[in-house]
């Protein structure tokens, strides 16, 4: 009798706890899903917001924090990326570029071995194109007005526009990503094998994009927490610099010819348009011109910067300031970041801050130091004979004589490091700031503008107007333009510090003075890493290849005195024009390589 | 810790049932003796069986075997037990000292993790229950003994069974044991003093073509020493450590039974001291494990037909040590600060330090207070079992209740204090002089919580039994429900599995047998839809020995025995990992704005796997046993092969790096394969009053990854598929570069500009660059594919003496980091390397590289250099004891007396050439010997 009783208690148990379906349910737990992404103004901002992290540009790669670098993959590791030109030479531990590309080692291997680079993650920039398509798939849903959301999918289709460019700036034609890839299955991975796209689709996309986001996005935002979104401006500058970059011998060779020899015509089209056409400098030249319109007569803000009395100040201004209303695009660097960025960027220990045992001390060679004319537009007398002793008194008068650009970029030795403080440094009897190890004439001081380890990061600047002056000069000198419109547009960058202008003599000579112009005026902007090779010059003894100089400080008796002398020689190939894909990319068989590598 | 509403259900549905059976039972107390175990019953999963009718592959081994072994920590005393099962020592702290663990060498490259039962209930840790407490472990190792336990088998499992009491002789049987034991470090390495430390550091600067950094001067103030402050010698062991630490174990058990109820209780206590000298335990501490067992186990005969089994058991775990850094960094402090860092004290006794090394071990051990842990666990289970004999004979059911829970917290007593920073200057008179700069500042202890830590576990078995013969025919059938919970303190879900198993046997004149068992499975972790799978195992068995034409005196017993089944394993997988996941990262967001306005964002996490599932093994089994002579020899042999599958791998590896996915994308696509094959004999017997026996064994489990879905590489030899898992992959170092012509004509070495003295590699695809594509295979898998051990044990007139030795073999280890590298992050430079090193007068016979002074890129790479193919074979544990008899013993009312000695770790040796223990490779606290004195007492 009392079996059976278990024996029904059995059953009753089995029956009860078998009738509890929801034992296997997953409990409810606070989980963010695609639907309550874009169901939310919030949370449909806080993914754009991913998209503007993912998808920016910043000069300066921080590897500094295992979970930090994810998304930075801009720039090169511990410097800035001019550091592999003529302009910069560096000191310290961090910085990758002295022993990789300096030395010409660098390949598809060591260029980005999965969580570090020396200098650019093109991976993590597809990261970036894939959140700017699932934002532009999506961003419909959202609940904000048509005319919200199509300002924002634009701000989605320039950042992705962006993305596209910052890749083929580098290697040339890309595999072209404009929808998101959906990979449920290892089968679908078959389905995304997209083979690269020719270097002129490429500009097509890149060009065709910002003329739609440029249709969309507003000349301003009226809340200053906004500074840093992206107006129309934007658009229309990537466009110009687009275009200038596709119109230039390395892309659009004279000769027709690539700059590497390659029987492979399909290579020979992903790498360039393989072909000269005049029309290309037309194209440039006009969309330069429209940002310069755009600024005079659409924005309501964007100007050259004019303010201050002292020149020095004034062009000093444009990259502390992050209000200077000639800035068109700038990102602000993170907290880590920003942080690095003044750690790696401060010379020494001349900021006197505890823990700054790591500066990367960029220092500028001799080789740039040259390019600086006199303030009153003439040239400065070099003629140091190599190993010899010359007094330091000269060294102080020939660098001072140089024009204010130099005196904003550039902390040589008998100046001050913070203008204005009193406090002047000899480099070669600083102990405790440790500035004796310089690689150059001086050390960069663009950017950090005697700032202390710690205090605010400049925002990085993407595209600012100066640029596009000089963009437009230099494309409408190479079809022949107006000579009083080639002279206006590099003589309003010269005048805004001070300078006297120049005049037009020839093309070659116009040529020749807009590119000086361009690098004085963009120094260690990233520019001069880039424009060396669409001129197709990196190769030149003293640019990108051979010895480097500098003005040596020796601590002699009675008077300092200084030499000419050899700092660094480089190497250089001319596969190097354009970088090679990552080995693991090409090892999964659907990229074709850039020739050399 | 809130429970949701439907554990709460379950467990008072549980308890209900429990209370209903007790009450409706308790008018009809008839109690009847319940029969006593045959000790040819083993283990199994969810029961017992005859062992010589089991047709799985099962290893058991008892209490009695593990407590030869005196170690601390459960794992520790599973060395050399248990064929198939790999253990690896690479801890000694006390407290933290377990063994690592590989049954049948590696399945999975994900996870290979294995469930532990406690009386058949899962438990949380098992390190520290006491092998007083346990009757026997259970290893079970094929499909056939683990279908049963669905996503949970595939890994293996072990069973753990308590002691329980038994009426034998109606008499209470009380034991009293005490052991103390004294331990000393295996090997403690060697370094360099202050002279032979600077005079190396200068050889290193020259090699790297800087300037030498200590004088002459200076080199004669550290040979003679007449100023020790100025030019300090310091072995930091010697400052830090005492040359000997405690151990003791005492444990007082009960047992015994009547026809009502047989019970069994003990109470333990184990203490267990760390190697820190001049400790007070108030304002600092050495490390410490203190820790208090206890058990009580109790079966009711509560009707004839009805009995219960209740089984608590719990423990409490105290640990204390130095907080001011961890025990593995206090070490490395202790190896790497150079013996001319800083003198351990100022003349005036206070604790030096510098800015960049303020961890001054003997600060840190003394004047930095001390963290604790605190933990404890219990354990508790209900069965009741009715046998339904006037149902049908041999129908029975029963039903179980467990919980469990484990707490743990930390309570930390911390403090700082200032350090006296030695500065050298030249005093007016030209000697040298020095005087200290104090830093930082004294505080008071300062009291702290935290590390806090729960879990608790509920589950339910119930099922029925049927169990009869029929003539030649038996049978035994099981058909049990059972379901889990666990929840984790912090986990925003609990874990939750269902499962209805079973199995039938079938035995046909004891000479042919067949088992057929399965798993319904399921887990909370799944899309519905998708939760369940079906694991089915057959297994056969033949005993020849009961075939007329095998009947003879040689062989007294023959089985061979085949199973095959299919298992599964859910470790190491994401949890709800086929829903998609948006969430923040780390450092994701946008600054707009001058200022730092920081947006954060929202970014994509790992890609969703719509068909996430579970990995599945096919197990193959093909066993023999045997037993000659008498029984005095048995003889067994076990043959497996498992074909793993559905192993989680991350596809974003094989895709185009433009699907821009950040995260990853895991989906179900690895293989691999594994075999291998365990065998064992033992031989005992007896002339007059000498006994003697001896067993060995030996295992071997290789596998291979088939399918790994990596990154595609250009060259095969650096995939991992079709290699173990676990494989090194590295340069080829053929020797050192001789001098600069060497260089020159050799390929580029392009990870640093390299020197004479330094490495120098095989240009593999010879392309005149070394660099990352000229890495091959270079070692053996680095878990032991060999595990051996060999046991010899003599009993003459009362004395005993037990030997038991381990090893392994086939694996590789990696030599890396500041044992083997002088002087990066300015390290110590050990004897070893200080001895071997490369210079121009002994490059033809050096086996280290040069000296360097900064992180040589290229000789502190993974390379054929630094690897070690290691045999290991150690004298485990020996043990001499005396058993005492006489009437003297009588008269105090004890029944036995045993007096033993034993030593635990007594000697290792091994192929391996560096100066380090071969399984820590020195590094973190080192594993000990530990030498014992023991008494037991019977009453």
């Amino acid at each position: 009798m009392k079996g059976i009783t278990y024996y029904t208690v059995i059953c009753l148990t089995f029956s009860c706890l078998t009738s509890c379906d929801d034992f296997l349910e997953k409990p409810v737990s606070s989980e963010v899903t695609l639907d309550s992404i874009f169901a939310s103004r919030i949370r449909t901002e806080q993914f754009l917001w991913n998209v503007y992290s993912t998808s920016s540009i910043y000069e300066f790669n921080h590897f500094w924090s295992g979970s930090d670098n994810r998304f930075y993959h801009y720039g090169a590791s511990g410097s800035l990326v001019d550091v592999a030109t003529d302009a910069l030479e560096v000191e310290g531990t961090y910085p990758a570029i002295p022993n990789y590309m300096h030395t010409g080692t660098w390949n598809a291997s060591n260029i980005n071995p999965g969580s570090w680079a020396i200098e650019f993650m093109s991976n993590v920039c597809y990261q970036g194109i894939r959140n700017c398509n699932i934002f532009i798939e999506n961003v419909h849903r959202s609940p904000f007005t048509d005319d919200e959301k199509k300002s924002m999918k634009a701000e989605a289709i320039f950042l992705r526009a962006l993305m596209h460019f910052d890749l083929m700036q580098r290697l040339g034609g890309i595999p072209i990503v404009d929808h998101v890839f959906y990979v449920s299955s290892v089968s679908d991975i078959d389905n995304i094998r997209v083979p690269r796209s020719t270097y002129s689709e490429t500009v097509k996309f890149i060009v065709d994009q910002c003329d739609t986001a440029a249709r969309y996005l507003p000349n301003v935002y009226n809340d200053s927490r906004y500074l840093g979104r992206i107006v129309k401006g934007a658009a229309l500058s990537l466009k110009a610099r687009v275009l200038l970059y596709a119109a230039s011998p390395l892309f659009n060779p004279e000769d027709g010819q690539p700059y590497v020899p390659s029987a492979n015509s399909t290579q020979r089209e992903l790498t360039s348009y393989g072909s000269y056409d005049r029309d290309r400098w037309r194209l440039a030249a006009a969309a330069s011109k429209d940002v310069l319109d755009w600024a005079e007569n659409e924005s309501g803000w964007c100007t050259l910067y004019r303010g201050m009395s002292n020149p020095v100040d004034r062009y000093e201004e444009i990259f502390i300031n992050h209000t200077c209303p000639e800035v068109i695009l700038s990102s602000g660097l993170a907290n880590v970041a920003g942080g690095y960025f003044i750690l790696f960027m401060v010379p020494g220990n001349v900021s006197g801050v505890q823990g700054q045992s790591n500066p990367s001390n960029h220092a500028v060679t001799f080789n740039f130091t040259r390019l600086y004319q006199k303030s009153d537009g003439t040239e400065q007398t070099w003629d140091e004979a190599e190993g010899v002793p010359y007094p330091y008194s000269q060294y102080r008068s020939k660098l001072a004589e140089l024009e204010p650009r130099f005196h904003a970029s550039v902390f040589y030795s008998g100046t001050e490091w913070s203008r204005g403080s009193g406090k002047v440094y000899h480099f070669y009897e600083t102990n405790t700031e440790m500035l004796k190890n310089v690689r150059g004439v001086g050390f960069m001081r663009k950017f950090v503008k005697g700032v202390r380890n710690g205090s605010t990061a400049p925002r990085w600047i993407t595209f600012r107007l100066a640029e596009f002056y000089l963009n437009y000069a230099e494309a409408l000198n190479e079809v022949d333009g107006d000579r009083n419109e080639i002279e206006w547009a590099i003589n309003e960058v010269r005048t805004r510090v001070n300078m006297p202008g120049i005049s037009y003599v020839s093309k070659d000579q116009m040529r020749e003075a807009i590119r000086r112009e361009r690098s004085v005026e963009l120094a260690f902007e990233q520019h001069r890493f880039f424009d060396l090779r669409r001129w197709k010059i990196a190769g030149r003894e003293g640019l990108m290849k051979g010895s480097i100089y500098t003005l040596q400080l020796y601590d002699t008796k009675p008077e300092a005195t200084y030499k000419l002398e050899v700092i660094a020689s480089r190497v250089w190939d001319d596969k190097m024009y354009l970088y090679p894909f990552r080995q693991p990319e090409v090892d999964k068989g659907y990229i074709v390589q850039n020739p050399g590598w | 810790m809130k429970y949701h509403k439907k554990h709460i259900r379950a467990k008072f549905s549980a308890l209900f049932l429990a209370l209903f059976i007790v009450v409706a039972v308790s008018d009809k107390l008839s109690a009847r003796s319940a029969g006593g175990d045959s000790t040819d019953l083993i283990d199994v999963a969810y029961g017992k069986q005859e062992r010589d009718l089991v047709t799985s592959s099962i290893w058991r081994v008892s209490g009695s075997d593990l407590r030869k072994t005196q170690a601390a920590t459960l794992s520790n005393t599973f060395f050399g037990r248990i064929p198939g099962m790999t253990t690896i020592q690479t801890d000694g702290e006390p407290g933290y000292d377990e063994a690592t663990l590989y049954l049948r060498g590696q399945h999975s490259f994900r996870s290979n993790s294995f469930i532990i039962l406690l009386d058949g209930f899962p438990i949380d840790g098992f390190n520290h229950i006491h092998s007083e407490e346990i009757e026997s472990v259970t290893y079970l190792r094929d499909a056939a003994s683990l279908a049963v336990y669905g996503m949970n088998g595939a890994n293996g499992v072990l069973l753990i069974s308590t002691k329980r009491g038994s009426s034998d002789g109606d008499r209470m049987k009380i034991s009293l044991k005490a052991r103390y034991g004294v331990q000393v470090p295996t090997y403690i390495p060697e370094f360099e003093g202050s002279y032979n430390y600077a005079r190396l550091y200068n050889e290193a600067l020259r090699n790297d073509g800087l300037p030498e950094l200590y004088t002459t001067q200076d080199l004669e103030g550290y040979r003679n020493q007449t100023n020790p402050y100025y030019y300090p010698d310091v072995n930091w062991y010697d400052e830090i450590l005492s040359k000997t630490s405690s151990i003791q174990d005492y444990t007082l058990s009960f047992s015994g039974g009547n026809r009502y109820a047989n019970y069994f209780a003990m109470a333990s206590l184990t203490s267990n001291n760390g190697l820190y000298a001049n400790t007070d335990g108030k304002n600092n501490s050495n490390i410490s494990f203190d820790r208090i067992n206890f058990r009580a186990n109790v079966d009711i005969n509560i009707t004839r037909n009805l009995t219960a089994l209740v089984g608590l058991g719990g423990r409490i775990e105290d640990r204390m040590f130095p907080s001011g850094r961890s025990t593995a960094q206090l070490w490395q402090d202790m190896a790497t600060y150079a013996p001319n860092l800083y003198p351990v004290l100022t003349p005036a006794g206070r604790v030096t330090g510098t800015a960049n090394y303020p961890d001054n071990p003997l600060g840190t051990v003394l004047h930095e207070g001390y963290g604790s842990r605190n933990s404890r666990d219990v354990q508790a289970f209900v069965t009741l079992k009715e046998k339904l004999g006037f149902i049908t004979e041999g129908l029975s059911v029963f039903a179980s209740f467990s919980v469990s829970s484990s707490y743990q917290n930390g309570y930390n007593k911390t403090k700082t204090y200032s350090y006296h920073e030695p500065i050298r200057t030249v005093s007016s008179l030209g000697s040298d002089s020095m005087y200290y700069a104090v830093r930082g500042a004294d505080t008071d202890l300062t009291v702290s919580t935290g590390n806090d830590a729960e879990s608790n576990r509920m589950n339910i078995h119930a099922g029925i039994e049927y169990e009869r013969s029929f003539g030649k025919h038996e049978f035994n059938s099981l058909l049990m429900f059972q379901q889990g919970t666990r929840s984790v303190l912090g986990d925003q879900s609990s874990y939750a599995n269902r499962n209805l198993l079973g199995r039938l046997t079938y035995a046909h004149q004891r000479k042919y047998l067949a088992e057929l068992s399965f798993s319904y499975y399921g887990t909370e972790n799944y899309k519905q839809g998708h939760r369940f799978g079906f694991f089915p195992a057959l297994s056969l068995g033949w005993v020849l020995s009961e075939e007329k034409f095998m009947a003879n005196n040689f062989v007294n017993f023959l089985k061979l025995r085949a199973s095959a089944g299919l298992l599964g394993s859910d470790k190491g997988a994401e949890r709800f990992a086929y829903n998609q996941y948006w969430g923040t990262a780390s450092s994701q967001g946008y600054y707009f704005g001058s200022g730092v306005t920081y947006s954060g964002a929202l970014v994509q996490l790992s890609l969703a796997n719509p068909a996430f599932t579970w990995e599945k093994s096919m197990m193959y089994n093909l066993g023999i046993e045997s037993r000659f002579l008498s029984n005095k020899v048995s003889f067994t042999a076990d043959f497996f092969y498992e074909n793993r599958y559905d192993i989680l791998v991350n596809s974003v590896q094989t895709m185009p790096s433009f699907s821009g996915i950040a995260f990853s994308s895991m989906r179900n696509k690895g293989k691999t394969r594994n075999y291998g094959i365990e065998v064992s004999a033992n031989y005992r017997d007896k002339q007059g009053e000498l006994t003697y026996s001896a067993g060995a064994w030996i295992s071997f489990a290789r596998n291979k990854i088939s399918e790994s879905y990596e990154t595609p590489k250009a060259e095969e030899r650096r995939f991992t598929q079709g290699r173990p898992m676990g494989q090194r992959f590295g340069l080829e170092a053929i020797g050192f570069f001789r001098d600069n012509t060497d260089i020159e004509n050799s390929p580029v070495h392009t990870f640093s500009n390299v020197r004479p003295g330094d490495l120098k590699y095989r240009d593999q695809n010879r392309d005149g660059f070394i660099d990352i594509h000229d890495e091959v295979n270079i070692a053996r898998p680095s878990v032991p594919e060999i595990s051996y051990a060999l046991n010899l044990g003599i009993e003459y007139k009362g004395f005993d003496l037990e030997m038991l030795f381990d090893g392994n073999a086939n694996r590789s280890i990696y030599l890396s980091g500041y044992m083997f590298w002088p002087f990066i992050n300015n390290y110590n430079v050990s004897s070893w390397t200080a001895a071997r090193r490369w210079t121009p007068e002994t490059h033809a016979t050096a086996s280290a590289p040069r000296l360097s002074t900064i992180a040589n890129e290229n000789n502190y790479r993974s390379s054929d250099f630094w690897v070690r193919n290691l045999s290991l074979l150690r004298l485990r544990n020996i043990e001499l004891g005396y058993n005492f008899t006489g009437q003297w013993l009588r008269k105090l009312k004890v029944d036995k007396m045993r007096l033993y000695l034993s030593a635990l770790n007594l000697f290792k040796w091994s192929n391996l050439d560096a100066e380090v223990d071969p399984e820590t490779l020195s590094a973190g606290y080192p594993v000990l010997k530990t030498y014992s004195f023991g008494i037991t007492l019977d009453f």
